[in-house]
């Protein structure tokens, strides 16, 4: 931009290659997408966008700040860390990994009162399970409800359940939460 | 794998060779149902942390049909086929005496067949173990998905991360006759089968 309209202003003076044009890129295009792989999880500043791939029975959690401008998306595989063998790694269960989240987001300049979240995932993927015990997408999204309920952070939207794996993106500069199922696409 | 997290090479070439062993019983098996020539691959044995599972196994975007079944014996372990979808149509085909065209619309039927190769599969490649073990071995009723293989292989990874920090799954693939994509079967043994193939072969 700033190049095309110093040429067409007649100057003639072509700016030099700065960094101007350079970091106006990453912003623009959103192209650089943070996947968030299982068992972890990632807090931005705004225009960077998060991604989970392949979300079965493990849910998505989206926690975010539009004000502050800052968010996070987890990767959680199991409901509860009581229950787990791995006490290392916190990200790993749908109800540690929300506190930590949000402990890192307020970090990073958020306000809690502002903080919203959207869920994804929790799908069943095997038809045969009848019993809910063994429903472990059915027990990750359950749990992360119950923490978020138990944090006051407000749950403004859910996709969860189904039998079909989701890919996710989120967007942290307006909050939206793109589920892709199969070929279809939808927002919440 | 490079960090073997406490497995001796030996141990872990004991588990290969379970692999190779389930994997020819449960191919034979395959051969005999579809009358047709089933390839199989040297096994190769992860271990790793639950949480890498989704991600091991090849193209977590790619769309493939799963089988599951549990692996009854002393504990519980974990028995899966991932097949790729051309693959698991012409299974079914093979199976079933029909033919599939260009758009390979994936039915009920098909999924029936699938979970009944799944199941065959399974239980050939358990009771070839059992033989080792002296004891019986028994798959579970199959469970059928079809989706990215990343979603479908998050479920295996959820049930082993509730039991154990590390998982040891062994990897058979095989080949049916005119496809070119491998096809899988993923054995994850539970810590006390593991054990108890372990001192069979005599490696502890």
């Amino acid at each position: 931009m700033l190049m095309t309209d110093d040429v067409r202003n007649g100057n003639g003076l072509v700016r030099p290659q700065s960094n101007d044009l350079l970091q106006f890129t990453p912003s623009m295009t959103c192209k650089n997408e943070i996947i968030v792989g299982v068992a972890e999880f990632y807090t931005v500043p705004a225009p960077q966008m998060l991604m989970c791939i392949g979300l079965g029975s493990c849910v998505g959690i989206a926690i975010y700040d539009v004000r502050a401008g800052v968010a996070g998306l987890a990767h959680a595989m199991l409901p509860r860390f009581d229950d787990g063998k791995d006490k290392q790694n916190a990200a790993k269960y749908a109800d540690s990994v929300i506190y930590v989240m949000v402990d890192e987001l307020i970090e990073r300049g958020a306000t809690k009162a502002n903080l919203r979240a959207k869920i994804a995932g929790g799908a069943q993927m095997f038809q045969f399970i009848s019993s809910d015990t063994l429903n472990i997408g059915l027990r990750n999204s359950d749990v992360a409800k119950e923490t978020l309920k138990k944090e006051r952070i407000p749950l403004v939207a859910e996709d969860v359940g189904g039998t079909k794996g989701r890919t996710v993106r989120f967007n942290p500069t307006d909050g939206s939460y793109s589920i892709q199922i199969g070929g279809e696409y939808s927002w919440i | 794998m490079v960090d073997n997290s406490g497995y001796k090479e030996i141990e872990i070439d004991a588990l290969k060779e379970i692999g190779s062993i389930g994997g020819l019983h449960a191919s034979t098996a395959i051969a005999n149902l579809i009358k047709k020539d089933v390839m199989v691959e040297v096994s190769d044995c992860f271990i790793a942390k639950a949480e890498t599972i989704p991600t091991s196994f090849g193209d977590r975007e790619e769309i493939v049909a799963g089988v599951y079944l549990d692996a009854y014996s002393k504990g519980k372990g974990c028995m899966m086929m991932i097949l790729p979808m051309k693959m698991a149509v012409k299974l079914s085909d093979y199976m079933t005496g029909r033919q599939h065209h260009e758009p390979w619309l994936f039915d009920e039927e098909d999924y029936s067949a699938i979970a009944e190769i799944g199941n065959i599969c399974a239980s050939s490649y358990l009771s070839a173990i059992s033989k080792i073990l002296d004891h019986v071995m028994l798959p579970s009723p199959p469970g059928v998905a079809v989706g990215m293989l990343g979603a479908i292989l998050q479920y295996p990874a959820s049930l082993v991360a509730e039991m154990s920090d590390y998982i040891v799954a062994i990897r058979t693939e095989f080949t049916i006759e005119d496809t070119r994509y491998p096809g899988f079967i993923l054995y994850i043994p539970d810590p006390v089968s593991q054990r108890e193939i372990l001192e069979k072969l005599g490696v502890v």
